[in-house]
C-alpha cells in the first residue's frame, strides 16, 4: 500500500468536528481513506471511532469541517445524501435487520426500492448474496430465528446487495457470542480479499492485524495514530496507545 | 380473515330470511331489522377505515419536528377525546350545513360517518403513535443507511412494524365503534338501535325486540373481533415469543 499515486481516495474527511451537548466527540478529524483498503479504526470506549464512522453516512451530523464521499460533499442537501448512502453500505452493531421481513426480503428490499430492481432480479441477486456468506438454507426465515452470528451475516449480504463502493463495520462482533465472532470474520476477510473498501470499528486486534491495510487509533476525539498494523502492534508512537494495547493485548 | 369478511356479508344479505320465520315482534319485522344492520355495519366500515387514515397521518403528526403540525394534532386529539360523541355528532349534523358552502347537503348518513371518523381517528391517533414509539431506532437507521427515503422507510419499515404494536389497541376502537354508531340515532339515521327502538314502539314488546338487537350486535362485533384477530396473525411474523 505504498504506491500512493495509484490510489484513488474514495472518503475525505477534513477537521470534522461534532459536540454531544457538552462532549466534545470529534475534535477536527482528517484522514483520507482510498479505493480498496481496509482499514481498521480502533481505541477506547468513548474515543470517538463509532461517531466517527457513523458521521461518514451521516448518521451523526458533523458539526463543523467537510466530508467528502467518491466526489459528493455530505451536507444538508438530501440528493447528495441519497447518493452518498447508495454507494455506501453499513453493517451495524445490533445487526438491525427488519424483524417483520424474511431474510431473504431483508436482502432484497433495498434493491428493489432504490436502484428499482424487479422482485424476482432482487431475490435472484439475494439468493446469491446469501449463497455467499453462507445462508442459502434460511432464506425463508425470520431474522429471530437465526443465530447472532447468522444474523450478522444476513445484514453484510443486504449491504452487499446495494453493491457499495465502500462498507462501514460498526463493531460488527461486539454484541456476537464468542463462538460466533468467527463465522462473521472468516466473511469479512473473504471480503476485504475481494478488494472491496473497508472502514471497521473493532475490538478484534486478531483480524485488524491480520486483515486491515491500515490502523487508526483514536483517543479523546482525536487520531493519535495513523500507520500500518505492523508498526501499530510492534511499536505504538503513543503512550496511550501503548497502554490500550498492553489492555487487549491478551490472546492474539 | 377473507372467511370472516365473507361471513360478515353472507349474515348481512341472508339475516332477514331465517328472521322472517320467527313470531312476531320479531318476523314481520325482519327486513328492518337486517336494513338497520347494513347502515350499522357501513357507518363501522367507513368510519373504521378513515379512522385508521386519520389516525396514521395524525400519529405521524403529533411525532413531527415542525411544531405548528404537532400542535394541530394535539388539539385536535384534544378536542376530540374531551367533548361527547353525542355531542360532535349533533355538530356535524346542525353546524356544518351554516359552514359548508351554498349547494353542498350532507346526508344524515354522511354526518354520522364524518363525526364518527373523526371521532375514532383521534383515539387511533395515540394507539398509532405508541406503535411507532415501540418501533427499534436501528430499523430506521438500517433502513435510511441503504438508501432509502424517508418516506419508504416509513412504508416499508416503520408502519408494518407498529401496526404490530398498534392494532390490539386499533381493534378494540373498533370494537366500540360497531356500537357506538348507535348514537346516529340522534340524527335520525335509521341504524340498527334505532330500528329496535321504532319496532317495540309499534308492537309494545320490548324484551324480545331488544334482545334481538342485542345478538345482531354480538354477531357483528364478533365478526369484526375475528376480521381483526386474522389481521394480527398476519402482521404477527418474526416476532419473539
Amino acid at each position: 500500500m505504498n504506491s500512493d499515486a495509484v490510489l484513488r481516495p474514495i472518503i475525505e474527511a477534513r477537521k470534522v468536528g461534532k459536540r454531544f451537548g457538552a462532549f466534545h466527540a470529534l475534535k477536527d478529524v482528517s484522514a483520507t481513506f482510498y479505493e480498496g483498503q481496509v482499514t481498521a479504526i480502533v481505541g477506547p470506549s468513548g474515543s470517538g471511532k463509532s461517531t466517527f464512522l457513523r458521521t461518514l453516512n451521516r448518521l451523526e451530523t458533523h458539526d463543523s469541517g467537510d466530508i467528502v464521499v467518491d466526489g459528493t460533499v455530505l451536507n444538508d442537501n438530501l440528493k447528495n445524501l441519497d447518493t452518498i448512502r447508495r454507494e455506501v453500505g453499513m453493517v451495524f452493531q445490533s445487526f438491525n435487520l427488519f424483524s417483520h421481513l424474511t431474510i431473504l426480503r431483508n436482502v432484497a428490499l433495498a434493491p428493489m426500492r432504490v436502484r428499482k430492481m424487479t422482485r424476482a432480479a432482487a431475490e435472484a441477486k439475494a439468493m446469491n448474496l446469501l449463497e455467499r456468506v453462507g445462508l442459502k438454507s434460511q432464506a425463508a426465515k425470520y431474522p429471530v430465528q437465526l443465530s447472532g452470528g447468522q444474523q450478522q451475516r444476513v445484514a453484510i449480504a443486504r449491504a452487499l446487495a446495494m453493491d457499495p463502493k465502500v462498507l462501514l463495520f460498526d463493531e460488527p462482533t461486539s454484541a456476537l457470542d464468542p463462538e460466533m465472532v468467527n463465522e462473521v470474520l472468516a466473511v469479512m476477510r473473504e471480503l476485504a480479499y475481494s478488494g472491496i473498501t473497508m472502514l471497521v470499528v473493532t475490538h478484534e486486534m486478531g483480524f485488524a492485524r491480520e486483515v486491515a491495510d491500515r490502523i487508526i487509533f483514536f483517543d479523546e476525539g482525536v487520531i493519535l495514530e495513523d500507520t500500518t498494523p505492523e508498526s501499530f502492534f510492534a511499536h505504538p508512537d503513543h503512550e496511550r496507545a501503548k497502554a490500550f494495547l498492553s489492555q487487549v493485548r491478551h490472546g492474539f | 380473515m377473507f372467511a370472516a369478511m365473507i361471513g360478515l356479508l353472507l349474515f348481512l344479505w341472508g339475516m332477514a330470511v331465517p328472521l322472517s320465520a320467527a313470531p312476531a315482534p320479531i318476523g314481520p319485522a325482519a327486513e328492518q331489522f337486517a336494513d338497520g344492520a347494513r347502515i350499522t355495519v357501513g357507518l363501522t366500515l367507513i368510519a373504521g377505515v378513515a379512522g385508521v387514515l386519520i389516525g396514521v397521518l395524525a400519529g405521524l403528526g403529533k411525532l413531527s419536528s415542525f411544531w405548528p403540525l404537532r400542535w394541530l394534532c394535539d388539539s385536535y386529539v384534544w378536542l376530540i377525546r374531551g367533548t361527547p360523541l353525542l355531542l360532535q355528532i349533533l355538530f356535524v349534523w346542525l353546524a356544518f350545513p351554516e359552514i359548508m358552502p351554498e349547494g353542498i347537503e350532507l346526508s344524515d348518513f354522511a354526518c354520522a360517518a364524518i363525526a364518527l371518523s373523526l371521532n375514532i381517528g383521534a383515539y387511533n391517533t395515540e394507539c398509532v403513535r405508541a406503535g411507532i414509539l415501540a418501533v427499534p431506532h436501528g430499523q430506521v437507521e438500517a433502513a435510511r443507511a441503504l438508501g432509502l427515503t424517508p418516506f419508504q422507510t416509513f412504508m416499508d419499515v416503520i408502519l408494518p412494524q407498529s401496526m404490530r404494536v398498534a392494532l390490539p389497541a386499533l381493534a378494540n376502537n373498533l370494537a366500540s365503534l360497531v356500537k357506538d354508531s348507535s348514537l346516529a340515532y340522534a340524527i335520525s339515521v335509521v341504524e340498527l338501535t334505532m330500528v329496535g327502538y321504532r319496532i317495540q314502539a309499534e308492537s309494545y314488546q320490548p324484551i324480545p325486540v331488544f334482545i334481538t338487537i342485542a345478538a345482531i350486535y354480538l354477531i357483528l362485533t364478533t365478526a369484526f373481533t375475528t376480521l381483526t384477530a386474522a389481521l394480527e396473525a398476519r402482521l404477527d411474523v418474526g416476532q419473539k415469543r
